[in-house]
């Protein structure tokens, strides 16, 4: 079902092993993460770490209510930290902001009273640039989203898949430091999720933009990532940083399989048995 | 609803009979050019044949009946009398200034109502403020406000503006309110997100999130204020003030002349249609093209 994507051309990418590196952009040490329910404080993340290279694609991926998206807002700067501390290129992570470009999974995060050009050009022209500038800017992430013909629709004129592709233009556009995106696929049908993973594929490596994808799709985790890290059951901490080569995106190869295995094993690990085949297509 | 909905609805489905066949079959019967049925004629024809069976209906009355003309005037006086009040300028400059009166009223009322809100959803004491007045002051009949305005300001406009006002912060506030307390969550988040602070998260998201209860609030308010400024000119025509529908209708009463009292009374009905349809053309031009509209 998923298509593989394109060899990539440019010096390897993926990185061995976190550490001190020159490059790291993302930096999430010891993060513990709560929230309250009825007044008793619950913890979602125990004690994650990891490090994003400048330029990656890391996947983060876990069982249902492991923390992932809350990770991932917390880095957004919509949630506070209860512990640890979380720095993009050297600086904490205190409040939202567009150099930390969200896409949420609700089809109804564009701004249904724009067109399309508008949703994107709207917000370049709230973070300075001028009208002309703004509109340009859209019109050409637009044309790589392949919406060059939607541009004066109104969102309900869109599919869902549509409306997950201005959402990716708009947070591309806006050229930010990161790109955080919280399952933007996760409510699509499974041919428009793969036609959108291989477009999205496209454009990161057009644009070179470091990107934390959150997904529960063991498949999405390994065709669009460089790098998956895996968290436990909540309280969650990191089970493992599982590298993914160039052989292994090749859907059906021995890599492959042999990846996806390894991934459902230390997703299910908690006693869950996987079912591989379900596992495929309903995550 | 738009007008033209229940067309497209009716043509579909022949009202009152079986559903229609489904149209997949290539010997269906070619579609009847004429048909007469009520419900396939287009809404404005139908909407027209009801005015014009009232008219009937009431001509009938009166022409048949013979009742007194003091009580009770035919549709023909009634059409005269609203010819010469707009040809001698009596009915028109009293139409203007009731309209003059509820304008200024809801100008004012809406800023009130948009400075309330605002402060509503930037602070927690607006909040209770907006709460606390709005469950206070809107069951008010703000009629009853009247006597108050005439011992302020006299029998003067101001004390009209002022009650209409009154009836019109309330409906507007109160939807507004909704509207922000129920916009879309990842709206919001999106707006954050992007870099927009306070003053243009409110005036550029949550008002436009707010749009279709905000109109429907400015509906109720038209029709409260209404309802408020004719009665008001009433008093007032009793008073002994000057102007307004209100009062043309009182005074008419006075001296007899009842073709006027219905003229006066049509003028307000066709205002309140005419009024109507400016609403339903700005919904057409924001909530309904935007598919905000539920």
């Amino acid at each position: 079902m998923v298509q593989p994507s394109p060899p990539r051309t440019e010096p390897e990418r993926s990185v061995p092993h976190p550490g001190e590196r020159p490059d790291t952009l993302l930096r999430v040490s010891h993060a513990s993460i709560g929230y309250r329910v009825n007044g008793a404080f619950t913890r979602a993340v125990a004690d994650v770490s990891f490090d994003v290279a400048a330029g990656e694609t890391i996947m983060l991926i876990g069982p249902s209510g492991c923390g992932k998206s809350t990770l991932l807002k917390t880095i957004a700067g919509f949630l506070d930290l209860a512990d640890g501390t979380i720095t993009v290129a050297g600086r904490r992570t205190l409040a939202p902001g567009p150099d930390r470009a969200v896409v949420f999974q609700e089809f109804d995060q564009l701004f249904p009273w724009r067109d399309v050009l508008d949703n994107v050009a709207y917000p370049l022209r709230r973070n300075g640039r001028t009208k002309a500038e703004a509109e340009q800017q859209a019109r050409r992430y637009l044309e790589m989203m392949g919406l060059s013909r939607a541009l004066d629709r109104h969102p309900h004129q869109l599919s869902g898949g549509m409306k997950q592709r201005v959402a990716i233009a708009r947070a591309f556009a806006l050229e930010p430091v990161m790109l955080l995106m919280d399952e933007p696929f996760g409510a699509l049908d499974a041919l428009t999720r793969a036609r959108l993973q291989a477009e999205l594929n496209a454009i990161a490596k057009r644009t070179g933009v470091t990107i934390l994808f959150v997904t529960h799709s063991i498949e999405e985790a390994i065709v669009l990532g460089d790098r998956v890290v895996v968290l436990t059951d909540p309280p969650s901490v990191v089970r493992e940083v599982v590298t993914i080569t160039e052989e292994a995106k090749v859907v059906g190869s021995e890599q492959y399989r042999s990846v996806r295995t390894h991934l459902g094993s230390l997703l299910h690990r908690d006693g869950k048995e996987a079912d591989e085949d379900v596992a495929e297509f309903t995550d | 609803m738009s007008l033209s909905s229940p067309t497209e609805q009716q043509t579909i489905a022949p009202a009152g009979g079986t559903p229609a066949p489904p149209t997949t079959t290539t010997d269906a019967a070619p579609r009847r050019v004429r048909d007469w049925r009520w419900g396939s004629m287009p809404v404005w024809l139908r909407r027209v044949l009801v005015v014009v069976l009232l008219l009937t209906g009431w001509q009938l009355y009166v022409t048949v009946s013979g009742v007194n003309p003091l009580l009770f005037s035919s549709p023909a006086d009634v059409g005269k009398a609203l010819v010469a009040g707009f040809q001698n300028g009596e009915l028109l400059r009293s139409t203007g200034t009731t309209m003059r009166v509820l304008l200024l009223g809801m100008l004012f009322g809406s800023l009130i109502a948009v400075v309330l809100t605002t402060l509503a959803v930037w602070t927690r004491f607006g909040e209770d403020v907006l709460v606390v007045f709005s469950s206070m002051l809107n069951p008010l009949p703000s009629i009853a406000v009247l006597p108050l305005a005439i011992l302020w300001f006299g029998l003067s406009e101001t004390a009209l503006v002022f009650v209409v006002a009154n009836a019109v912060i309330w409906p507007i506030a109160i939807n507004v309110n909704t509207g922000f307390r129920t916009a879309n969550r990842t709206i919001l988040a999106v707006g954050r997100n992007i870099g927009l602070k306070r003053w243009r998260m409110i005036s550029e998201v949550l008002f436009p999130a707010a749009l279709p209860h905000t109109i429907s609030g400015v509906k109720t308010a038209w029709a409260f204020g209404w309802r408020t400024i004719v009665a008001s000119e009433l008093v007032f025509g009793v008073a002994g003030g000057g102007g307004g529908l209100g009062y043309f209708i009182n005074n008419s009463r006075y001296y007899l002349d009842i073709p006027d009292v219905f003229a006066g009374l049509v003028t307000i009905a066709v205002i309140g249609l005419l009024i109507d349809m400016v609403f339903i053309l700005i919904e057409r031009r924001t909530v309904v093209r935007w598919g905000m509209k539920t």
